[in-house]
């Protein structure tokens, strides 16, 4: 029994499950409408666009590269597609839209992945400047303004809730339908990098790209699919983002600029334990952690400015937290 | 009967940007048979394996895998001929399972969409005891010892349908009881048919296990011979692989009854030696052996402060100075020491081989406000690295270039740089060729006949301590168990003394 539970705590995911449990317990102790379902529906609309974005980067960082420019990207394909949409006055279906973000933000990640892998360039460089160029090009080339008039079924699907709940104050809290979006994407990703070839062969190249090219594996081809894959979902955030903010505009200020979050969930979610490789779990586990943590923040009542400040010690504590079950580093004496 | 040829190359060329690896190299390997394929860093070795596992296309020549002639090969068609390659840095995935690693070759070349866990646990269960091995299947990788990674990197290759296995130094790491256990693993592979090309600097082993060897020597095939037709002298292979003849000749010393530089006296560290009693003279080289664990490292360590002793005293110039508490006293005194990871721990890989080479003695070249003597620096970094000849040194290059042996050629020079008056060397010539081995001898015979510096070795290579040493003390549980001149003993003696149990 004892041996079992040890085992379990061995998996970063499982800790931080517990971290994630014991400050949930910890805050609703100090305010009970933090443990309500009113509030865990705010959590969902307020971690939604982080928690897909998180995922982008986490393929790209599970590959053992680096994109600092998926939000931008995301951004930069949503607002695209609504400006194209909008100035020929076309409304499309929903999936057309999707689509067409999708697409951009396909050809963008190519672009980085042709930087990382075909001219050897330092990988968070290289997307650095890919995401400085989107962020001026679109204000340059594209537009400044906000584009309030989405596709119609881009609108409605922003005002589209499964459920409504009701704190105890009586103010109305509504679960939004990008609840489905995250479910399915999340588990997706959890099958292909748990269950599939690819998602093997994506942790051999992050392990070790050498070794993963003697094992057979094509280096450049997998790093391909996983920007591919990346941009994909990028696509689909910056849409959804739209969908949920009901308007569109360039670089908007709660994803570009805030990609540390997605990359710090990503982090807390893989963990430095022997077993660190990153899961589409482990990664949730992180979103929600962090969004719980800023979102309720000011539920327990502590001032909006102390929130940046708590949530970097919050980070600390749970960063430590895990380190419990570091691998023992072999000594030079022991190795030989 | 003619056995089946796994790998057949005739006279095969292959040149890097002019400069040729490979000149004219013949190789052939039978079924189950075991080859050591031996010669100097630089002679091609690594080339003709890369070859074989098809990750550099061949200039010119014949290859031919299992009867059938390759123009060109890519990896991924190697490892389907069942040619399966064990590099030095195993090339295993820390983040993966041991499971998920021996099965990692089938799984990528499986092709299919989803892996099968239960399958991949059930194959490396069955992997695993081939050889006879008890490691959880479960465990992650980076929690292994380096022996241990080695055994999974032998699984993946069995795994994977292997008829023939290139082991690439795979002894380097290994304690002299592990390296017995690979010999075992090996044999037992050869009477499962595998074919095993063993890369390897350690001539004992390459005598003790293969059926036959190629030496190679600048990018051709020197020898080949099957061993159970005439097994060659340890000298001979040498000869082959360097093309000199190398003497026997002890290193001569004639105490000239000073007092000695350093003295040891009842020098006891608890747990790791104990009332260990020695003294060496100016120009003296002294050999300390015995098995891993007699204390030799610790009582190396100790001498430098490393980890102090407990008790004893140690007398310089006979001027006693007690225990040496920390490296700076040591360091006061003069006293340099090279560690046995220096490969890890002793240079920067990135930097280039002049700064590594000056590196020690930077201090000395610095004004009074850090500025360094750029001019003077540059006199010191030629001045060091003319005392040794690298093949292609490009001073500016970094480290990292550099094959193995050089390397460690140029670690030595490095602490060679501050005339240290004792100098204490662990293991100087771990993985290093014969022929930079002799050059490293040469270096360090000529420090102490020029600069009568006291030097001490420890070596676990009694031909090296016969090689280079005046003296020889043998260690056993933390006691020295034996005194002698090399002068008046034998190798025979001496390998002897080691492997008996307990000297009284």
């Amino acid at each position: 029994m004892k041996k079992w539970i040890k085992k379990v705590l061995e998996y970063n995911e499982v800790k931080l499950a517990l971290i994630f449990l014991a400050i949930v317990v910890l805050f609703s102790l100090i305010n009970p409408d933090v443990f309500t379902v009113a509030n865990l529906y705010a959590l969902v609309r307020a971690s939604a666009t982080n928690a897909i974005y998180a995922l982008a980067i986490m393929i790209v960082m599970c590959s053992g590269a680096f994109d600092a420019s998926f939000a931008v990207i995301g951004s930069f394909g949503a607002y695209v597609t609504m400006y194209i949409l909008t100035q020929n006055g076309l409304d499309p279906h929903p999936a057309i839209v999707f689509l067409i973000s999708i697409l951009i933000c396909m050809a963008l990640e190519f672009l980085n992945w042709f930087m990382v892998s075909i001219l050897h360039l330092q990988a968070y460089i290289a997307t650095t400047g890919t995401a400085s160029l989107l962020k001026g090009a679109v204000l340059v080339f594209v537009s400044t303004s906000y584009i309030y008039t989405l596709p119609s079924q881009i609108g409605a699907l922003g005002k589209t809730y499964l459920a409504t709940a009701v704190y105890g104050s009586g103010i109305e809290s509504q679960l939004h339908v990008s609840v489905i979006f995250i479910a399915v994407m999340y588990l997706v990703m959890h099958i292909l990098m748990t269950y599939t070839n690819f998602g093997r062969q994506v942790y051999a190249v992050g392990a070790d790209e050498e070794a993963a090219e003697r094992a057979g594996i094509n280096v450049k081809r997998i790093r391909l699919i996983v920007f591919l894959i990346a941009g994909v979902i990028c696509g689909v955030a910056g849409i959804l983002r739209d969908a949920v903010g009901r308007f569109s505009l360039p670089n908007p200020a709660e994803v570009v600029g805030k990609e540390n979050i997605s990359i710090a969930a990503v982090i807390l979610g893989t963990g430095n334990s022997s077993k660190a490789r990153g899961s589409a779990l482990g990664t949730l586990l992180g979103v929600l952690l962090m969004s719980f943590i800023s979102n309720n923040l000011i539920l327990i009542g502590i001032p909006s400015f102390y929130v940046e400040l708590a949530t970097g010690v919050l980070m600390y504590i749970g960063l430590v937290g895990q380190m419990s079950n570091r691998p023992r580093r072999h000594s030079a004496k022991e190795g030989k | 009967m003619s056995m089946k040829k796994i790998v057949n190359i005739e006279n095969m060329y292959k040149s890097f940007f002019g400069v040729v690896a490979l000149d004219g190299m013949n190789f052939s390997m039978e079924e189950g048979e075991i080859r050591c394929l031996v010669g100097e860093n630089g002679c091609g070795k690594s080339t003709l394996i890369k070859i074989i596992s098809g990750f550099y296309p061949f200039d010119e020549g014949k290859l031919e895998i299992n009867e059938k002639e390759y123009k060109s090969i890519n990896p991924a068609e190697s490892i389907a001929e069942g040619i399966q390659v064990i590099y030095q840095d195993f090339s295993l995935f820390d983040n993966m399972t041991v499971a998920e690693n021996i099965l990692m070759y089938s799984t990528v070349a499986g092709k299919k969409m989803f892996i099968n866990n239960t399958n991949i646990k059930k194959k490396a269960i069955d992997t695993l005891k081939r050889i006879n091995v008890s490691i959880d299947p479960d465990a992650y990788v980076s929690t292994l010892s380096v022996s241990q990674k080695q055994l999974i990197a032998i699984c993946r290759a069995l795994a994977q349908d292997c008829k023939l296995l290139v082991m690439d130094e795979p002894t380097t790491a290994l304690t002299t009881h592990e390296v017995e256990r690979l010999l075992e693993i090996v044999k037992e592979l050869k009477a499962q048919g595998v074919a095993v090309i063993f890369v390897s600097h350690k001539l004992e082993e390459v005598l003790e296990i293969c059926d036959s060897i190629t030496i190679m020597r600048s990018g051709r095939n020197v020898y080949d011979g099957k061993t159970t037709e005439r097994i060659l002298s340890k000298e001979e292979i040498i000869y082959y692989m360097t093309g000199k003849q190398f003497s026997d000749k002890v290193y001569e010393f004639k105490s000239e009854g000073d007092i000695p530089l350093l003295q040891v006296k009842n020098y006891t560290l608890d747990g790791a030696f104990e009332d260990i009693s020695f003294q060496i003279e100016k120009g003296e080289i002294l050999g300390i052996t015995g098995i891993l664990g007699c204390g030799r490292s610790e009582l190396a360590e100790a001498l430098f402060g490393v980890v102090p002793a407990d008790s004893g005293n140690v007398l310089i110039d006979g001027k006693d100075i007690g225990i040496i508490k920390n490296i700076e006293q040591a360091i006061e005194h003069e006293i340099a020491y090279v560690p046995d990871d220096r490969l890890t721990k002793g240079l920067h890989l990135e930097q280039s081989i002049a700064d590594n080479a000056v590196i020690r003695v930077l201090g000395e070249f610095a004004s009074r406000f850090g500025t360094l003597d750029k001019k003077a620096l540059s006199e010191q970094k030629t001045k060091s690295l003319s005392t040794l000849s690298v093949a292609g040194l490009v001073p500016d290059n970094p480290v990292r270039s550099l094959s193995g042996g050089n390397q460690q050629k140029i670690c030595l020079i490095k602490w060679l740089s501050t005339n240290p008056h004792i100098l204490i060397l662990n293991c100087p010539t771990v993985g290093v060729d014969v022929g930079a081995k002799s050059e490293i001898h040469d270096i360090i015979r000529n420090l102490a006949r020029e600069n009568g510096t006291a030097v001490v070795v420890i070596s676990d290579d009694v031909y090296e301590i016969m090689q280079l040493c005046n003296r020889v003390l043998i260690m056993k549980q933390g006691r020295i168990a034996l005194e002698k001149n090399i002068a008046d003993t034998t190798m025979e003696y001496l390998e002897a003394a080691l492997a008996e149990e307990k000297t009284t």
